[in-house]
């Protein structure tokens, strides 16, 4: 599996692009999910997602970046939304889930750091993916990726800790 | 309760895997977006061809406008119309929307800080719409510019083109405009509520934003497939399709590959029914889409929509052509030098400054401008770089003065040959299947 498709996409090829979106479509539909709440908004993120890509896909500059690229602008759609969103209250999923647990309570905690942390939270910890891949996308050293981690990990401790009260 | 190293972590994860993937919704999401990229890509590239046709057709219009008074009467009607009545020439689809009623009257009124916008009337199809609004403030404001001007959907612009035109009335305070919306494909009427965008040059740049909603039916365009090759002076054209909506009739052709002649502009294309009743092109405003060396080109013909003649027949003459590889010029900018221009053109070329060009040409009948399209050695188009353009007039004909932004350009660059009066011998003549 080079890194044809993503190669094609830089270059302008619309289709190519459309493909890799689809390609990646349950982790950037999920994120937006997690964000949003519900099936509507999620999908009208991933329509916007679909446009800003499509508008500064010749923006990116490797073929590696662009998943991450794409974890970026959709969080920052998300967020653009969540704002508007505020007077709307979704609670169709709470009937479902009934203990004293919200759904994606560690979401909502994780949308109030900074987008550079909620970017790392979710290519570590969603994606899957290994410090050293994402030192290397962000070019940035290894190190640098674990005391990130580390700061961003204690950020949401305390975030945590002030939500319990 | 909730705890980093407990399952409350775990829990986000399980939740997310979860969650149901919408695959048909995700699918017609990401078309959606295809589309509207498209209709905003689209929108840039036509946008100039026909800004380049509108300042021509003004420049042709004010020594040759004289308004009928019917005219004049007849179209008052439109609230909004009479007051730039003297702006417009006489359209003959325009007087047949006003004695059939379609358009509509909105009457919203806007204050932005110093400016009052107010919408006046509106005529709209699947081919645009005809906004009739206008701009007063409590002082003076000729010197106030539109900087911009745009139809929009939620927020999202619609992939059209438009041209406006601008009078004072009631002193300097008050201006009455006319803006024409043309679509480059077809407007959809699915949800009635659009946006009107405006912006002012004025210090404090006021932006209007103004919602409206149509109640009137729209009524469809009639379509006519043609799909006929015609050859004028051994030269094959395409006519594919004619399309008749109350604002303006389009006629769709492309030229044959391979012809030997490059045709230009058509500059006589008429409508002609069954009691010899003619409707040309319109008289200002936009003429039409596209460039015929690019492919397809829609052509406008003031429109008889709400006619319903027995017959019915395209003519089209004065067709401007010129041998390929005699269509074009080329100049190097930086040493101001012209490289090769036909010597079987009657037209004059200096290259005062490393940005500017100076053309004298003949008009013909169809005044079109001299050149359009741009290339630089490249091949990178830089048709949309000119900086500013000045004709003068001097009777058979004019020169132009071209600035441009070449900043980027590599010479020598060649700009194309749009219209010059030298014509093919005979015309395109062909009946429209009316009962199809």
């Amino acid at each position: 599996m080079g890194m044809e498709l993503e190669k094609r996409a830089i270059a302008g090829d619309e289709r190519a692009l459309v493909k890799l979106l689809e390609r990646h479509e349950d982790t950037l539909y999920r994120t937006a999910y997690a964000y949003l709440k519900n099936e509507h908004d999620a999908v009208e993120a991933i329509q916007e997602l679909t446009y800003r890509a499509l508008k500064k896909i010749h923006t990116v500059k490797e073929p590696t970046y662009i998943a991450t690229w794409l974890v970026r602008i959709i969080i920052n759609i998300c967020l653009d939304m969540k704002k508007k969103q505020k007077k709307i209250v979704f609670n169709h999923f709470v009937e479902i889930a009934s203990t004293d647990h919200q759904p994606f309570e560690m979401a909502d905690i994780i949308a109030s750091l900074p987008i550079e942390q909620q970017e790392l939270i979710y290519l570590k910890y969603f994606q899957d993916m290994k410090n050293g891949d994402i030192a290397q996308l962000k070019k940035i050293p290894e190190g640098t990726v674990k005391s990130r981690l580390h700061t961003t990990l204690k950020r949401l401790r305390v975030l945590i800790e002030k939500e319990e009260l | 309760m909730t705890n980093l190293n407990g399952q409350d972590w775990q829990r986000l994860p399980e939740e997310l895997e979860a969650i149901e993937i919408p695959k048909e919704a995700l699918h017609q999401a990401r078309v959606n977006a295809v589309h509207q990229h498209r209709l905003t890509k689209k929108r840039k590239r036509r946008l100039y061809s026909v800004a380049s046709v509108a300042a021509i057709v003004l420049l042709l219009f004010v020594t040759s406008i004289r308004v009928s008074p019917v005219f004049a009467e007849a179209v008052a009607k439109i609230p909004g119309f009479s007051s730039i009545v003297n702006m417009i020439a006489y359209d003959k689809g325009i007087s047949d929307i006003v004695e059939n009623n379609y358009f509509e009257e909105l009457g919203i009124v806007v204050t932005q800080g110093d400016y009052t916008l107010t919408l006046q009337s509106v005529v709209a199809d699947y081919s645009g719409m005809t906004i009739f609004y206008n701009i007063e403030s409590p002082f003076e404001n000729s010197e106030v510019n539109i900087t911009s001007l745009e139809l929009s959907q939620q927020g999202i612009p619609l992939g059209v083109a438009s041209s406006y035109i601008s009078s004072l009335v009631g002193g300097s305070s008050v201006r009455a405009d006319k803006v024409e919306i043309m679509a480059d494909d077809e407007l959809s009427y699915d949800n009635m509520t659009f946006e009107f965008n405006l912006h002012l040059s004025d210090a404090a740049k006021t932006k209007f934003v103004v919602p409206f909603t149509l109640t009137k039916a729209i009524e469809p365009p009639k379509v006519y497939k043609l799909n006929q090759s015609v050859i004028v002076d051994g030269q094959t054209i395409n006519i594919k399709q004619l399309k008749i909506s109350p604002l303006r009739a389009e006629i769709l052709l492309a030229a044959d590959e391979q012809n030997t002649m490059q045709l230009l502009k058509f500059t006589s294309v008429r409508l002609i029914d069954e009691n010899g009743e003619e409707w040309g092109k319109p008289r200002d405003g936009g003429m039409g889409f596209g460039i015929l060396r690019d492919g397809e080109v829609g052509i406008f013909i003031q429109s008889n929509y709400f006619r319903q003649p027995k017959k019915l027949t395209l003519v089209m003459d004065w067709i401007e052509a010129l041998p390929k590889g005699s269509d074009y010029l080329e100049v190097d900018f930086e040493q101001q030098k012209v490289l090769y221009m036909p010597n079987e053109l009657d037209i004059d070329v200096q290259v005062p400054s490393s940005n500017t060009l100076e053309v004298t040409y003949p008009t013909g009948t169809g005044g079109g401008q001299l050149l359009y399209g741009i290339v630089d050695q490249e091949g990178n188009d830089f048709s949309s770089n000119t900086i500013s353009t000045r004709f003068s007039k001097e009777e058979p004909n004019v020169t132009a003065v071209y600035t441009f932004d070449f900043d980027n350009a590599v010479n020598p660059i060649r700009l194309n040959i749009n219209s010059y009066p030298l014509y093919l011998d005979g015309k395109v003549e062909i009946d429209i299947p009316l009962d199809e």
